[in-house]
C-alpha cells in the first residue's frame, strides 16, 4: 500500500473517503469493489474531516475489578460533509446535530506500539 | 410443506454447572420428546455456535453426544439471527427432499462459562476491528448509538423506550423459566445504572445460560404441528457504520415471509420480535409496521403488546427478561409463539383465537434479519 493510501488506522492522521471512478458512489470502510456498480477503480482521498453528529453515546470502560470504573469514552456516528458516515470518538457533551471536526489522538494499548484513534472535536463556530 | 413438530426450551438464567454441550443436549432432548420423534429418525442436525465452546464442528459434536448419525450436519453462525437462519436452512433441506426430520439446536453456558468482560469483548467483534472496535466501542455502545439517533429523530427523551422493558418483564413474571421475574416500573428502568448513554442496565438483555431446539419435518404428523407458512431474510450490512437506519433489513425480510404466506402484517395474531435492547425492539417493530415511527414505546405503555392487548408480543418475556443465552436467545421467541399457537401457554395463554404467528430475529448490529410466519392449525 502506498503511503497516501494509509489512514488513521495505520498511524497517518487522516480520514480517507473512497469514491468509485465509474459511478461516483462514496463510502468509508475500505473495499476494492464498488458495492453500488461493481466497479474496481476506486479513488481514496483525504476528507476535510468536518461533519455533523448523527448519534452519540458515552460509557465507562471496564476495569479488571469493576464494570463502569474506568475512563469515560464518547463514541459518535458522524456524517461527514463528503457524504459518508464514520464512527469516531467524541467529547462527552456531543449530541446529534453538533458540527464536529476530526482530530487524531495517540493511544497506548498494552505492549503494542502507540496508534491513533479518530477523535472528533467540537467545530468552532 | 414444512412443519415444526417439536420445540424444546430450558429455563434461562445463571445456572452454573452444565456446559454449552449439556444445554444443547437437554434442549434437543426436550424437542425430540415434544415431537414424539426417535433419535434414529433424525437425518439432519444443525447447531449454532457457542462462544464458550468455540468448537469447529458443533453439529457433529452434538450428534455424537446424542447418538445420532445424520446424513447432513453443519454448524451455523449468523449472530442473533442464527436460530431462525437454521430454521430457514432446515426448510430448504426439507423442501428439497434432502432431509425428512431436522434437529435444530442452540445452547450455551454464556453466563456461567465466562466472565462478563470476556462475553463483552467476544461479542464486540461484530464491529469492524480497525474502524469501530479500535475506538473502544462494544455492542452496548453500538446500540446506544442507534438509540441516540432514534430518540433525536423523533424528538423523544430516553424514557420513551422504557415501557418496552416494563412489558417484557410483565410477561416474564408468568414464566417459571425466565431469568428475571420481578415486576418493573418505568422509574426502575430509568433508575438502573447507565451502561452506554442513553441505555440503562434494564434497557439491555442479560447474559444467560440455557438452550433451545426445534424439530422440523416434511410432513404433518400431529394436530399440534405448526406450519412454516413463510420465510424471509435480508443481509444489507455487517457494521453499524454502513447501516442505512431507514432500511435496516427487517421490512424486507418480513415482507418476503408475509408474501410467501399470502398475508399482510395486520393478519398477524401473535409475535416474537428480537429484543436484545429496548431500542432493538422499537426499531424492529416500527420498520416491520407493528408500531408507527417513533411510537413503539408509547404503544407498549398503553398495553398494546400485552398478552391481553391488540398484538401480544414476546409473551415469555423476550430476551430482555426471559434471557439471552446466545443462539438460543432468538429461538425462545419461536418456541413461545409455537406454544401460543398450540394453546399450551397456560397462565400466559393469549385469551383470543390465534391463527398466524410472526417471529423475527436480527444478528450483529441490526445486520442480519430472518423472519418466519407460522400457522397454527389446531
Amino acid at each position: 500500500m502506498t503511503p497516501d493510501q494509509l489512514d488513521w488506522t495505520q498511524g497517518r492522521p487522516v480520514v480517507l473517503v473512497s469514491t468509485c471512478r465509474s459511478c461516483s458512489y462514496r463510502w468509508y470502510l475500505p473495499r476494492d469493489v464498488c458495492s453500488f456498480c461493481g466497479g474496481q477503480e476506486i479513488a481514496r482521498d483525504p476528507s476535510a474531516g468536518t461533519g455533523v453528529v448523527l448519534a452519540s453515546t458515552t460509557f465507562h470502560r471496564s476495569t479488571d475489578r469493576r464494570r463502569s470504573a474506568g475512563a469515560a469514552v464518547g463514541i459518535a456516528l458522524v456524517d461527514l460533509d463528503e457524504g459518508v458516515r464514520v464512527m469516531g470518538r467524541c467529547p462527552a457533551q456531543a449530541r446529534p446535530g453538533l458540527r464536529v471536526v476530526a482530530a487524531f489522538t495517540p493511544v497506548q494499548q498494552g505492549g503494542y506500539p502507540p496508534s491513533l484513534v479518530l477523535d472528533f472535536k467540537v467545530a468552532s463556530p | 410443506m414444512v412443519w415444526i413438530s417439536g420445540v424444546g426450551l430450558t429455563p434461562y438464567g445463571r445456572h452454573p454447572g452444565p456446559s454449552a454441550l449439556d444445554w444443547q443436549v437437554t434442549a434437543a432432548g426436550r424437542a425430540l420428546q415434544d415431537a414424539g420423534a426417535e433419535r434414529r429418525d433424525v437425518d439432519a442436525v444443525v447447531v449454532g455456535y457457542a462462544t464458550t465452546l468455540g468448537h469447529l464442528m458443533p453439529a457433529n459434536l452434538l450428534a455424537q453426544q446424542m447418538g445420532i448419525r445424520p446424513r447432513t450436519a453443519f454448524g451455523t453462525s449468523v449472530g442473533g439471527a442464527t436460530g431462525l437462519a437454521m430454521l430457514a436452512q432446515a426448510a430448504v433441506l426439507v423442501r428439497a427432499g434432502a432431509a425428512k426430520q431436522v434437529l435444530v439446536v442452540g445452547g450455551e453456558d454464556r453466563a456461567s462459562g465466562q466472565s462478563t468482560g470476556t462475553s463483552t469483548a467476544t461479542l464486540a467483534q461484530v464491529g469492524h476491528p480497525a474502524y469501530e472496535v479500535a475506538l473502544g466501542a462494544n455492542i452496548p455502545a453500538y446500540y446506544a448509538l442507534l438509540a441516540s439517533a432514534y430518540l433525536d429523530r423523533y424528538r423523544l427523551d430516553a424514557q420513551a423506550l422504557a415501557p418496552l422493558a416494563v412489558q417484557m418483564r410483565e410477561h416474564a413474571t408468568l414464566h417459571p423459566g425466565a431469568h428475571f421475574r420481578d415486576p418493573l416500573t418505568v422509574p426502575d428502568v430509568r433508575g438502573s445504572r447507565v451502561v452506554a448513554d442513553p441505555l440503562r442496565l434494564l434497557d439491555c438483555c442479560p447474559v444467560s445460560d440455557g438452550g433451545a431446539a426445534f424439530v422440523v419435518r416434511a410432513e404433518q404428523a400431529s394436530p399440534r404441528d405448526v406450519r412454516v407458512a413463510g420465510l424471509g431474510q435480508a443481509h444489507l450490512h455487517q457494521h453499524l457504520t454502513e447501516a442505512v437506519l431507514e432500511d435496516l433489513g427487517a421490512r424486507r425480510a418480513v415482507g418476503q415471509a408475509l408474501q410467501e404466506a399470502g398475508l399482510n402484517i395486520g393478519d398477524v395474531d401473535v409475535a416474537g420480535v428480537y429484543d436484545s435492547f429496548t431500542v432493538t425492539l422499537a426499531l424492529l417493530l416500527e420498520e416491520i409496521g407493528l408500531a408507527p415511527p417513533g411510537g413503539a414505546g408509547a404503544l407498549a405503555a398503553e398495553g398494546h403488546f400485552d398478552r391481553s392487548g391488540r398484538l401480544p408480543l414476546n409473551t415469555h418475556g423476550g430476551l430482555l427478561s426471559y434471557g439471552h443465552c446466545g443462539v438460543g436467545g432468538g429461538m425462545a421467541h419461536l418456541v413461545e409463539v409455537v406454544t401460543q399457537l398450540r394453546r399450551e401457554a397456560g397462565a400466559r395463554q393469549v385469551p383470543r383465537p390465534l391463527h398466524w404467528g410472526l417471529v423475527h430475529a436480527d444478528g450483529g448490529v441490526m445486520s442480519a434479519h430472518v423472519t418466519a410466519v407460522l400457522e397454527g392449525v389446531s
